[in-house]
C-alpha cells in the first residue's frame, strides 16, 4: 500500500516552531526508506504522523494529510490505522505492555479478538522470523537490550502490518546486537512484502538494505535520494575544523585503581586489577552490553561502593573520588535535569557545593558559549532538543572543573553532527588538562579522540592499551567488531 | 542472594491455578489462628517448609529470609522471657521460663513464620500476569486488570530511574540532610519533578504502544492461554475447605 503525505505541518502546543514544515512525500508499496536528520529535526514526529498517532493524540496543531491508498489517517480511528502500520519505538522498554515474551507478542492479537489457535500460530511465526524461539517463556526484564528490541519487533510483526516503522532500533545496542538487528531486517526483506521506514543514525550497517534516504532538517525534507549520494552521510559531514590532540604539560598519573572489585549480588563481578589514568588523556571504555562499563564508572565517585581495592587520586589513597573533583554524565540526558530553567540547572550544583562565586559564574558563562547554549538560559531544560540536553548535562558537570570526567554512552541517540560537536569539545577539555573516561560502543570514534582503550569483558579488564596496540589485540584475538573500520 | 520474585519452573506449586494458591495463602493465614497446640503448629510448619524446599533447595539464599527467621526467634525469646504464667520449667541467669511462656513462644513465632513463608511461596510460584489474567478470565474488565499489569511493568522502571536521579543529584552536591529542612525540601521537590516528568513521558509512550496495538478496540478480548483448574487444584481446594470447616468446629467445641 502506497503512503502519500501532502502538505503536512505540525506544531506542538507549547512551541512556536513548526516541527514538521510542509512535508510532501510519496512512499511506494514495498519500498525501504531510511529517514535521517539531526536530533530534533522531526524524524520521530513524522513517524508518529504516518502511524496516525500525531493526529489522534491531538496535542498540537496538525495540518495536511497522510493517506494509505484511499484511506486518510485523519478519517479513521487509530486502531484502524494500526491494522496497516506497526511502529517499533526507540526504547523497547517503553513499548512493552506486559511482563513476558509470549504475552507481549500476543498483546495486540488478543486486543483484536483473534482466536486462540491463530494467536498461537502467529506467535510461533513471529518468534521464528526474529530468531527468538528460545526466549518465549522468559520475563521481559531479564532480556538483554538486543533481545528486547527483537521481541519489540516480533510483537509488531505478529500483527501483520503492511508498513513497519522502526524508530532508532539500535540506538541502545552494542555492535553484536546491532548486527543481529541488521540480520533480522535482511531476513524480513527477503521473506516479507513490507514497506519499511527506519529512523537510524548508524547507517554503515543499514545502507545495504535501503535504496532511498530522506534527510530532514528543522522539519523540512532537504534531501530525497540514494544513501550513496547523500551529502549527510559522507565521512566528513559535521566534522568542521576538528581540533588536533596536543601533548598536555605536566601530564602524569592523576588516578589509579588497584585490585578494584565490585559484586552486585546477582553473580556479576567487576574486576580491575591495575588501572592508571594520566592527566589530560581520553580513555575509551569499551565492551559489550553488560560487560561492566557503567558499573566501573559508578564505583569511581562511590555511587556504588567497590567491595574491594583502593584508588589513588592526586597521590592520595582514598576509597572514592568525591564530586566536584569528579563528574559523571549518564546516558539518558533527562535523568540529570531537575530544574525549571537552564540557568537554575547550572546553579543547582554550584549552590550545593557553595561555588556560586564570580569565578564560577564566569566559568558557566564560558561553557555556555563553548557549547552554544547562551541564548537558552531562560528555557525549560526539557524543551531543549536531545543534543542540547546532552550539552547542558556536560555544562552542569564541567562548571565545577572536575579533574576527572566520566561519560557513560553519551553518543547514543546522537546524530553525526552532535557526535562530532561533542568530540571536538572533549578534545578541547583534554588539551586543557581534564582526564576523561568515556564509555562508547562505536569503534569509528576511537581514532578521533581516544588516547588509550580500556577493554572490559564479562566484568574483567582485558587490556588498557594505546589504540594501535588495542587494534592488534582485537585482530589477534578475533574481535573484528571492535576494529575502527567496523564502526557505525 | 536472590530477590523474592516469581521464577518460572514446573514444580507442583508452580502448576497450580493462581486462585488455588491464593486460597491456600488465605486459608493457612486463617488456620494458624485456630491452632493452639504447639505440636500441631510444628507439624503445619514442617509441611509448609517441606513445600518450600520442594521449590528451592536453599530458602536462605533469598533476601529477607534470614531476617524473617531472626525476627521469629526474637519474638520467641521475648515471649519466653516476659510471659510469666504457668509452671517454671527452667531458670536462665535469674530469668524464669515457664511452660506457658514456652508454648506461646512456639505458637506466636511459628504463626509469624507460616504466614510469611506462605506469602513467599505464593510470590515465588505465581506469575503476576497469570494472577491478573485469572481475574480477567473470571470476568473482571480487562481495562482495570491491565492497570495492575502496567503498574507492575512501570514500578521497577521507576525504582531504577529514581536511583539514577538520586545519583545525578548526589554528583551535583545534593545532600538529603534532615537537619536542614529547607534544603531537604528543595532537593526532594527537584527529585519529584524529575520523576514526574519521567512518569508522564513513560505513560505517554506506553499509551502510544497500547493504542497502536488496538487496546480498547472491543469490550472483550481473547487470550492466548486459558488458565484452568486441574484435578490437583480440586484436591487441594477441597482439602483446604474441609480443614477450615474441621478446625472451625474443633475450635468451637474447644478441642483445639
Amino acid at each position: 500500500m502506497d503512503i502519500e503525505i501532502s502538505h503536512l505541518s505540525y506544531r506542538f502546543r507549547e512551541n512556536e516552531k513548526l516541527v514538521l514544515n510542509d512535508i510532501n512525500l510519496h512512499i511506494s508499496s514495498g519500498e525501504w526508506l531510511l529517514l535521517s536528520g539531526c536530533s530534533g529535526s522531526g524524524k520521530t514526529t513524522l513517524a508518529y504522523a504516518i502511524a496516525g498517532i500525531l493526529y489522534h493524540q491531538k496535542i498540537g496543531e496538525y495540518q495536511g494529510h497522510v493517506r494509505f491508498g484511499k484511506q486518510c489517517v485523519e478519517d479513521i480511528p487509530l486502531y484502524c490505522v494500526s491494522d496497516e502500520v506497526g511502529l517499533v519505538q526507540q526504547n523497547a522498554d517503553d513499548q512493552f505492555c506486559t511482563l513476558n515474551v509470549v504475552e507481549e507478542i500476543a498483546f495486540g492479537l488478543e486486543n483484536r479478538c483473534i482466536p486462540e489457535g491463530e494467536i498461537k500460530e502467529r506467535i510461533a511465526d513471529s518468534l521464528k522470523i526474529t530468531g527468538t524461539e528460545a526466549l518465549h517463556q522468559r520475563p521481559l526484564f531479564e532480556l538483554s537490550g538486543g533481545e528486547k528490541q527483537k521481541i519489540a519487533i516480533a510483537s509488531i510483526l505478529a500483527l501483520q502490518p503492511s508498513i513497519l516503522i522502526l524508530d532508532e532500533p539500535t540506538s541502545n545496542l552494542d555492535l553484536e546486537s546491532t548486527r543481529a538487528i541488521f540480520q533480522l531486517l535482511l531476513k524480513l526483506k527477503e521473506t516479507r512484502q513490507l514497506t519499511v521506514i527506519i529512523i537510524e543514525h548508524r547507517v554503515a550497517f543499514f545502507k545495504k538494505l535501503f535504496q532511498r534516504c530522506i534527510h530532514l532538517e528543522s522539519g523540512k525534507i532537504v534531501y530525497d535520494g540514494t544513501i550513496e549520494k547523500s551529502p549527510y552521510f559522507s565521512a566528513h559531514f559535521g566534522l568542521g575544523s576538528m581540533l588536533q590532540r596536543t601533548e598536555v604539560n605536566n601530564s602524569g598519573p592523576i588516578l589509579s585503581l588497584h585490585d578494584w572489585a565490585y559484586e552486585n549480588g546477582d553473580g556479576f563481578r567487576l574486576e580491575v586489577e591495575d588501572l592508571t589514568i594520566n592527566q589530560g588523556e581520553i580513555i575509551a571504555l569499551m565492551g559489550a552490553n553488560g560487560s561492566g562499563k557503567t558499573t566501573l564508572l559508578k564505583t569511581i565517585p562511590g555511587l556504588i561502593k567497590a567491595g574491594h581495592g583502593w584508588l589513588v587520586f592526586k597521590g592520595k589513597e582514598q576509597p572514592k573520588i568525591t564530586p566536584p573533583e569528579v563528574g559523571l554524565v549518564f546516558q539518558n540526558a533527562d535523568e540529570q535535569l531537575f530544574m525549571n530553567t537552564v540557568q537554575e540547572e547550572i546553579h543547582y550544583g554550584l549552590k550545593n557545593f557553595n561555588l556560586d562565586d564570580a569565578i564560577h559564574e564566569k566559568k558557566a558563562s564560558d561553557l555556555l558559549d563553548l557549547f552554544g547554549l547562551n541564548e537558552k538560559l531562560a528555557n525549560n531544560p526539557h524543551q531543549l532538543s536531545y543534543g542540547e540536553k546532552k550539552r547542558l548535562n556536560l555544562i552542569t558537570t564541567l562548571v565545577f572543573s572536575p579533574s576527572i570526567l566520566l561519560l557513560d554512552e553519551i553518543f547514543i541517540g546522537q546524530d553525526a553532527y552532535q557526535v562530532n560537536y561533542i568530540i571536538e569539545k572533549l578534545i578541547y577539555l583534554r588539551n586543557d588538562g581534564t582526564s576523561i573516561i568515556v564509555a562508547i560502543h562505536d569503534p569509528a570514534l576511537l581514532k578521533r579522540m581516544a588516547d588509550r582503550i580500556l577493554f572490559l569483558e564479562d566484568g574483567k579488564m582485558r587490556f588498557n592499551l594505546p589504540l594501535q596496540q588495542a587494534v592488534i589485540w582485537w585482530q589477534v584475538n578475533g574481535y573484528r567488531d571492535y576494529l575502527p573500520e567496523m564502526g557505525l | 542472594m536472590r530477590k523474592i520474585a516469581y521464577f518460572p519452573a514446573d514444580t507442583m506449586m508452580h502448576t497450580l491455578h493462581p486462585f488455588t494458591k491464593f486460597f491456600f495463602l488465605l486459608s493457612i493465614s486463617v488456620l494458624v489462628f485456630f491452632i493452639e497446640s504447639p505440636y500441631l503448629m510444628l507439624f503445619f510448619f514442617g509441611l509448609l517448609f517441606g513445600a518450600f524446599l520442594s521449590i528451592c533447595r536453599n530458602p536462605f539464599r533469598y533476601f529477607g529470609m534470614r531476617t524473617t527467621f531472626l525476627t521469629a526467634l526474637a519474638i520467641a525469646v521475648i515471649q519466653c522471657l516476659f510471659s510469666k504464667q504457668g509452671k517454671e520449667i527452667t531458670n536462665l541467669f535469674g530469668l524464669s521460663i515457664t511452660a506457658i511462656g514456652l508454648q506461646r513462644a512456639i505458637l506466636i513465632s511459628l504463626r509469624f513464620l507460616i504466614i510469611i513463608l506462605g506469602s513467599y511461596l505464593f510470590i515465588l510460584t505465581t506469575s503476576p500476569s497469570d494472577f491478573t489474567f485469572a481475574f480477567m478470565q473470571l470476568g473482571v474488565p480487562y481495562r482495570y486488570a491491565f492497570m495492575i499489569v502496567t503498574a507492575m511493568r512501570l514500578v521497577p522502571i521507576f525504582s531504577i530511574e529514581g536511583e539514577r536521579i538520586n545519583f545525578a543529584q548526589r554528583l551535583r552536591g545534593a545532600q538529603y540532610d534532615v537537619r536542614k529542612p529547607r534544603e531537604l525540601f528543595f532537593h526532594m521537590s527537584a527529585f519529584l519533578g524529575a520523576i514526574l516528568y519521567s512518569l508522564v513521558d513513560r505513560v505517554n509512550k506506553l499509551a502510544v504502544s497500547m493504542e497502536g496495538r488496538s487496546f480498547g478496540r472491543y469490550s472483550i478480548r481473547t487470550y492466548q492461554k486459558r488458565l484452568s483448574f486441574t484435578f490437583r487444584d480440586g484436591i487441594l481446594l477441597g482439602s483446604l475447605g474441609l480443614a477450615i470447616l474441621l478446625f472451625s468446629y474443633l475450635n468451637w467445641r474447644g478441642i483445639l
